[in-house]
């Protein structure tokens, strides 16, 4: 390796080292080029390659200080007149001691950089144009991605006949992927292949970017240095950033000779102003094309990246625009029956197919529907009450494991996540799955060692670039920014639908209550009614008996005995019910009393003792006071207590308790009885209107409990029963 | 038409008429049970000379009748000064509290809801003879 200042390197070595080392002022030229600097306007000049000699009669020391105009004659001299900017002007090809050059100038931070390379096989440019449009045709005529890396790949290695040809495309952490190769077919393939982005390191990206094609025509031969005309130069070495000839790093020539590459030839793929990718020439021996080559392979290149830009947008297009369709079908599909979640995962087109998921599901109301491969769903609660955590509406990740840190169980059905949130809330969402993508990523060698540190402490590029295989696990497909706005617009659209159903909903809930109030009000004035008549039927059941009774035989007897019968259980039921609709009417009125007291007067009122003289009642008296509207809790103790009087009436020693109790940290009054019981499981269905457990032994109409219920709803309470048939029920109550 | 002491009836159920002209008849024999069955009629039987002429000693008002309600043929009634001492039971069919007050203010003597059963009616009819007919 030549001696170079050793400031330039990098004391101590680390990954990102190389990054730092500054490759455009080196201050050295490959060995087939010649350089001469000089100042713009005085034309002295400043910079000279070492081997500047070989090309005039003169050394460098009498060169450097010289006029550039004098050493170069006319027409050159005047050509180097009229360049003004760092665009290139025109090669001027010329002839020194019998070998022809090709002369290119440009100006670069302050001066004018002069540049020769041989120039040995001239071809007729017409030829060259006749070639071109060829191969813009041939580029022109496919759409594929792919494809167009492989037709790009075999051209330019038919055009400038490398021996190896590699399409090399930057992921987003700037790792390159070879995607396509045209090689020798000695050659082992290197397709598929990865590179730690530190290969190229991100200055080299950045010159790749301003220049578009690079050569080092031969890896093996020494660069030459420059020299500078005084101390003020050489303390500012010259910038080569788009010097043709620019000698390049020592790392990057190893990292070459590492690999027994000859010579490359590099041009960068550059799309909407980033560096994709680029297409690398490797020759195994030195290898020069010559500077119109270089232009044609730059031109080949932009050619090549405008196709792929382009073609990149007409895909995106293609589905950004089947995703719009088919959320439209998805929006009329609902409007048919507002069923978000038919809509949304069943027929034949459902939410999957406006992004590229391979499942989805759809959260709302408490309900989980699905389509496609998509986890259990209690795996989906779990995952949304995670995601939930987030601050964001939205969450999209490509690798759920890491990102949230879930078990491994969900990963093979959702290594990717998409869920978008419908409301603030976050109690609804839509979510898309995408399985997990179990890739094999080959390296060229060990990206973990992409540099070896000599006994120099200098950096020197990886030795060995066997394969090295890496399985890469719990990440999916990414997430295309359409399939994001997709789902985004559906969101948007899905909660309009689910607003105006709120809305409906409303609607209806409203005319439902007032349904329910006309029919409260209703059966009141229903059963109001059905009093006068009902007077009648017993009033002249009453006068049949009085006047005709004599005269009836056993059957016209007990006939109007069932008339007299069922009027009376009539009127019942029509109290009842009155009562009923009066507890639903009336207003709460809380006040705080005495339960123990209040108890003690229903007894009272309900004549137990004298009633029920075998019934024992016992009254807890440490009960503490009650909060509510005494008059209602009367009548639903009044009721709780001719519930278990007329359920124990058939026992040989009927037992009433009455008291409180704590279960399950909630304080409860609870009326206990030793009466006929009833099996657990109706538990439910004895709260119901109307429904009784019992024969006609026992006379009730069943809206008994439906009251107290009632009562106890009003207060925002709890009423509940234990019972098991034959040996009692315990009712317990607490008044919220 | 022949002195007599009477009940007047203003009331529309057919129903109830009969069952209330049995009950008078079997039970409370020293009083007769005259039955109107609109509210406009009564005001005229009112304001008659017959009315003047034999006064009823009691007067059971079914609080909805057809064509004048019940409450208004109380207001028209308690216009007549010289009739105050007749005491007016006002009947309903409804044990909603709301034409209590008002009949209370407008002169009735009692409001009561209507008895459910004809055993509580033929005792509540004598019972009202007996509280009101001094």
């Amino acid at each position: 390796m030549s001696e170079g200042p050793s400031s330039l390197y990098p004391q101590e070595v680390s990954l990102t080292n190389c990054d730092k080392e500054p490759i455009h002022i080196l201050g050295k030229i490959q060995s087939h080029g010649y350089l001469l600097a000089c100042d713009p306007g005085s034309y002295k000049i400043t910079y000279c390659s070492e081997n500047i000699d070989q090309l005039f009669d003169k050394n460098v020391e009498e060169i450097l200080g010289s006029q550039i105009t004098d050493l170069l004659t006319n027409p050159t001299a005047e050509i180097l007149k009229a360049v003004d900017s760092s665009e290139k002007m025109s090669p001027v090809q010329l002839e020194i001691n019998g070998i022809s050059y090709l002369l290119i100038a440009h100006i670069n931070e302050g001066n004018l950089v002069v540049e020769l390379e041989p120039f040995e096989n001239p071809s007729d440019p017409f030829k060259y144009q006749d070639q071109l449009s060829e191969v813009v045709a041939k580029l022109n005529s496919v759409t594929d991605e792919q494809k167009m890396c492989d037709i790009t790949a075999d051209l330019i290695k038919d055009f400038f006949d490398y021996d190896r040809v590699m399409i090399y495309r930057f992921d987003e952490n700037w790792d390159g992927v070879v995607v396509s190769e045209a090689r020798e077919e000695h050659l082992e393939s290197w397709l598929g292949l990865r590179y730690p982005a530190s290969d190229i390191p991100q200055q080299a990206r950045k010159l790749f970017l301003r220049q578009g094609v690079r050569i080092i025509a031969d890896v093996k031969s020494e660069p030459v240095s420059i020299q500078a005309l005084s101390g003020d130069e050489r303390d500012n070495p010259i910038d080569l950033s788009i010097s043709e000839t620019r000698a390049s790093s020592p790392v990057h020539i190893e990292y070459l000779e590492n690999m027994n590459v000859g010579a490359t030839l590099t041009a960068a793929i550059i799309s909407k102003g980033n560096l994709w990718g680029l297409i690398a020439c490797h020759h195994y021996s030195p290898k020069l094309v010559n500077y119109y080559q270089r232009q044609s392979c730059k031109f080949l290149t932009q050619v090549f990246s405008s196709q792929l830009v382009l073609s990149k947008a007409n895909v995106l297009l293609r589905k950004v625009n089947r995703a719009a369709v088919l959320r439209s079908k998805l929006l009329e599909k609902i409007s048919k029956d507002w069923n978000i979640h038919k809509g949304l995962t069943k027929g034949e087109a459902t939410m999957l197919d406006i992004t590229e998921a391979t499942g989805a599901a759809v959260m709302l109301d408490d309900r989980i529907a699905t389509v496609g491969k998509a986890p259990s769903e209690e795996d989906i609660c779990g995952l949304v009450e995670l995601l939930k955590q987030d601050k964001e509406d939205w969450i999209v990740t490509a690798n759920l494991c890491e990102s949230h840190k879930v078990s491994d169980s969900l990963k093979s059905y959702a290594s990717g996540v998409l869920c978008l949130f419908l409301s603030a809330a976050k109690k609804s969402a839509l979510i898309w799955f995408k399985p997990e993508k179990i890739e094999t990523v080959t390296w060229a060698g060990n990206p973990e060692k992409p540099v070896a540190v000599d006994e120099n402490q200098r950096i020197s590029p990886r030795k060995s670039f066997d394969k090295w295989s890496v399985e890469q696990s719990g990440k999916s497909d990414p997430w295309y920014d359409y399939e994001i706005a997709a789902a985004k617009a559906l969101k948007e659209n899905i909660s309009e639908i689910i607003l105006e159903k709120y809305e409906e909903v409303k609607e209806l809930n409203t005319l439902l209550r007032n349904a329910y109030e006309d029919l409260e009000t209703f059966s009141y004035s229903v059963a109001h009614d059905l009093r006068a008549p009902l007077r009648g039927i017993d009033g002249f059941a009453q006068i049949l008996k009085e006047d005709y009774f004599e005269q009836l035989d056993d059957f016209g007897k007990s006939s109007i005995a069932t008339i007299i019968n069922s009027s009376v259980k009539m009127n019942q039921l029509i109290d009842d019910i009155l009562e009923f609709s009066k507890v639903s009417q009336s207003e709460i009125r809380k006040d705080n009393f005495s339960m123990a007291e209040l108890v003690q007067e229903t007894v009272g009122f309900l004549h137990i003792e004298q009633d029920f003289p075998n019934t024992k009642i016992t009254i807890d008296k440490s009960m503490p006071q009650a909060y509510g509207d005494r008059k209602m809790v009367l009548q639903l103790m009044q009721n709780l207590l001719t519930n278990a009087l007329k359920y124990t009436k058939n026992e040989q020693a009927p037992l009433i308790e009455i008291g409180h109790t704590v279960r399950d940290q909630m304080d409860y009054f609870f009326v206990k009885d030793n009466g006929i019981g009833f099996d657990q499981k109706h538990e439910r269905r004895i709260f119901k209107l109307f429904s009784r457990l019992v024969g006609d032994e026992y006379v009730g109409s069943g809206i008994g409990l439906t009251i107290s219920q009632r009562i106890v709803k009003k207060h925002n309470g709890e009423i509940k029963v234990i019972s098991e048939a034959g040996k009692g029920s315990t009712f317990l109550f607490n008044l919220g | 038409m022949k002195s007599e002491n009477y009940i007047l009836s203003i009331e529309d159920n057919t129903t109830d008429i009969a069952l209330m002209t049995r009950i008078f008849e079997r039970r409370i024999p020293d009083y007769a049970i005259r039955h109107i069955s609109d509210g406009e009629t009564a005001v005229d039987f009112i304001e008659s000379d017959a009315f003047k002429k034999q006064s009823p000693k009691l007067i059971l008002l079914d609080i909805k009748v057809p064509k004048l309600d019940g409450l208004e043929v109380l207001r028209q009634f308690r216009k007549h000064r010289e009739y105050k001492t007749i005491p007016v039971v006002m009947m309903s069919s409804s044990d909603l509290n709301e034409d209590k007050e008002k009949a209370y203010l407008l002169g009735a003597n009692s409001f009561m809801a209507k008895p459910k059963t004809f055993l509580e009616l033929c005792e509540t009819l004598p019972n009202l003879i007996n509280n009101w007919i001094i």
